[in-house]
């Protein structure tokens, strides 16, 4: 009996005796194994360790104690590490979908054909690739409410603008806004993903009569779905760890109003000098972001469309 | 044909692990390296703060080592954001500096965790000039913890108050002298500060807002109270004594009140702008640190007056700003280690200082400084008069009791309205639990 041409093509491609599976996976392994030899070596011995200090009381200048779940009970307790997770899960909430959505805006852009694309793409990549530290001096100014760019800006429209950082109301949304400056990253990856996007299939959908709009909603988003997970879950993992613009520019003022979950740890590490609080606070962070890592990962099979499947 | 292949994957792994393994000795290998044949037989380490690059301590170190042949120091440099970072990590690492700088408010925080040498034997023994009753008492009592001295002081400063001798005389004000009181400083702060269309655009003072040491602090030595009991262990009874009450209220209404200054959010508004220097502000009362820089400005005339008291006939109070030189106890070479803490107490070191700073020791030095900056008398006046710190009355005044009065600044300062006593009575029981959990009660 011969084979059918669909059965041909389901057959497993052999070459030197191995399936293109094998080969994949072999391939996998030699592509992965710098970041495992780095991780053996450097992270996963203080992981461990950590873990051991998050039940200890420690000042880092005397042998660490072995308290049991003190930390964590005490953590329970603590109005400022309620705050600081109440901050970080509003900078969150907010940032991830407005920067996801801002830097898929700008790839779209950067997507069309026009004359002098790779300067455009280099000057909306540049934020991203300026320090941390520098970008928030920088926005220091923009925020100031008296000289400041942003409330220059709206003075020209007569709006009298308020004080951003030095205000407890309006210190987060700044920050919110802030976070549209390292956008780059994100942007990057969705033209990348934009560019995958088969041309057929929009040529198709529109052969069938569909708009720009319809055409992005139906084909380019699903398409880009792969993308946008890998974004999402990279943004959640980073913006769960916003520590510069507190350290910079507000130290978790005024009024604890942009008191960041990283930011109270660190004050609890090294101003405080409670490393066991400390190291409690990361593993209790790992927790919380693992398990919205998971949920994302669980939720994508209803959301997520591969082009293979 | 599985276990070849097994064996074929170890291989990888290997090579994998020995290339990045030869990368990292590869990168290793680009440092710098003494031998030890051929170099000094002891190392040691200096860590400071001071001056970010160790304007002045690379020059001591310079010297040290021309007197000590044998002796080679490494010097590091920190800027004060991260110094804490720093030095804490080394040193719970193992890896701590010999000799290292240490400020004020963190004196106990050494002594009590044992890491320090006591340096008592070392003043009473050393032979080269290491010598307490050379050094201003007060100066020296900060580095001083249950009768032991731990710390070779480097120098120190105290609070007056430098104004801006244009905008006095614009303003048509005689200009600040001694034995003038606070009324009088926030009266001439009113006049001199300028609203256009609803913007301050020259305020009359700028004050030290959350920094507790020269504003909160400052004020309750002013009325005579105390915000913390003399063991350290409550703020109970002092921090809500109708005295400190006065005392807050006071200076939380220069702000809230008299509107005479940028409050510290405005403040922080301003990414370490000098707003002295550019005449955004009046007066501001603070330590000597930036004359040398006015002095270089053209056509800034500034001045400096005392502190201000709080009634024509009492004595001004001025606090104190400090650091010291503290001795790794776990030094390798703790002689060694020893003999480079006391170099900073050497006249070289005091001479080389002066251009810098105010010299902890008595000595020529201070009249040269004041030849070349005739400013900083004012401040070398009231050494005598000098507050002593209420941060090192307790264990660890930066975790238990500073950020409560950070709040307690902020939020009096953003909400007008809020009752100061009341924010007091909230502070007390707050800060009394963290003293409480710190001591163990």
């Amino acid at each position: 009996m011969v084979p059918s041409a669909l059965e041909t093509s389901q057959k497993p491609v052999r070459r030197r005796g191995r399936t293109l599976q094998q080969q994949r996976a072999r391939l996998f392994w030699w592509m992965i194994s710098p970041w495992i030899f780095g991780f053996l070596a450097f992270v996963l011995g203080p992981m461990i360790y950590s873990g051991y200090l998050s039940l200890t009381s420690w000042n880092l200048l005397n042998p660490p104690k072995f308290i049991g779940w003190q930390n964590y009970i005490q953590m329970a307790h603590d109005p400022l590490f309620w705050q600081s997770l109440k901050v970080t899960t509003i900078y969150s909430l907010a940032s991830v979908p407005l920067s996801l959505a801002f830097a898929l805006f700008l790839a779209i852009l950067l997507n069309q054909k026009i004359q002098g694309l790779s300067i455009f793409r280099t000057i909306l990549y540049l934020p991203s690739v300026v320090s941390g530290v520098a970008v928030a001096e920088v926005f220091m100014w923009v925020f100031q409410p008296q000289y400041g760019l942003l409330n220059s800006l709206l003075a020209y429209f007569g709006i009298h603008g308020p004080g951003w950082v030095s205000s407890p109301g309006w210190a987060l949304p700044a920050l919110i806004l802030m976070s549209l400056w390292g956008v780059g990253g994100p942007m990057i990856i969705f033209l990348a993903g934009l560019q995958n996007v088969s041309p057929d299939l929009k040529e198709a959908a529109g052969l069938d009569g569909a708009n720009h709009f319809r055409t992005f909603i139906h084909i380019t988003l699903p398409m880009l779905t792969p993308t946008i997970l890998f974004n999402l879950v990279l943004s959640i993992i980073g913006q769960f760890q916003t520590f510069t613009q507190a350290f910079v520019m507000t130290s978790g003022g005024p009024l604890d109003s942009t008191l960041f979950y990283v930011y109270y740890l660190f004050e609890q590490a090294f101003e405080y000098l409670n490393m066991g609080y400390a190291a409690a606070m990361a593993w209790v962070l790992f927790f919380i972001v693992l398990v919205l890592t998971l949920f994302v990962m669980v939720s994508s099979s209803k959301w997520v469309f591969y082009q293979g499947e | 044909m599985k276990r070849n292949r097994s064996v074929r994957w170890a291989a990888s792994g290997v090579a994998v692990g020995v290339a990045a393994g030869s990368l990292l000795l590869a990168m290793g290998a680009g440092f710098p390296t003494r031998s030890a044949a051929s170099g000094p037989t002891i190392d040691l380490t200096l860590l400071t703060f001071d001056t970010g690059p160790g304007i002045l301590e690379k020059p001591a170190v310079a010297e040290f080592m021309k007197l000590h042949p044998n002796i080679h120091v490494s010097l590091q440099t920190s800027s004060s954001t991260y110094y804490y970072t720093k030095l804490l990590t080394e040193l719970a690492t193992g890896n701590g500096p010999d000799v290292f700088l240490v400020g004020d408010t963190d004196v106990p925080t050494f002594v009590n965790s044992g890491v320090i040498e006591n340096l008592t034997p070392l003043f009473n023994h050393h032979t080269d000039g290491l010598n307490a009753s050379k050094y201003y008492s007060n100066v020296l009592n900060v580095g001083k913890l249950k009768g032991q001295i731990y710390y070779i002081p480097k120098d120190w400063s105290d609070e007056a108050v430098e104004y801006n001798v244009s905008m006095f005389q614009k303003a048509h004000l005689p200009l600040p002298k001694a034995g003038w009181t606070w009324a009088q400083f926030v009266k001439d702060a009113k006049a001199l500060t300028i609203v256009k269309n609803g913007r301050t655009v020259q305020y009359g003072a700028q004050l030290p807002g959350t920094w507790l040491r020269a504003g909160l602090e400052q004020f309750e030595a002013t009325f005579g109270a105390k915000m913390l009991s003399p063991n350290g262990k409550t703020v109970s009874g002092y921090l809500n004594s109708p005295k400190s009450i006065k005392a807050i209220e006071y200076y939380l209404n220069m702000y809230r009140v008299d509107h005479i200054s940028p409050t510290p959010t405005q403040m922080a508004g301003y990414a370490n702008v000098d707003l002295f220097e550019t005449k955004k502000v009046a007066m501001e009362p603070t330590g000597p640190w930036g004359l040398s820089k006015y002095q270089k400005v053209p056509g800034f005339k500034f001045g400096v007056a005392p502190m201000p008291s709080l009634t024509p006939t009492s004595k001004p109070v001025t606090s104190i700003f400090w650091s010291g030189w503290a001795v790794n106890k776990h030094s390798a070479h703790l002689q060694a280690a020893e003999e480079l803490a006391a170099f900073f107490a050497s006249p070289w070191w005091e001479n080389e200082d002066k251009a810098y700073a105010m010299d902890a020791q008595k000595g020529p030095w201070i009249a040269e400084s004041v030849k070349q900056l005739p400013e900083l008398s004012v401040y070398f006046k009231e050494e005598r008069d000098v507050t002593p710190l209420i941060p090192t009355q307790t264990l660890n005044w930066t975790k238990d009791v500073n950020p409560t009065l950070t709040n307690l600044i902020e939020e009096a300062i953003l909400k007008p309205k809020s009752s100061i006593p009341a924010l007091v009575k909230a502070a007390v029981p707050q800060i009394d639990e963290l003293l409480a959990q710190t001591y163990g009660g």
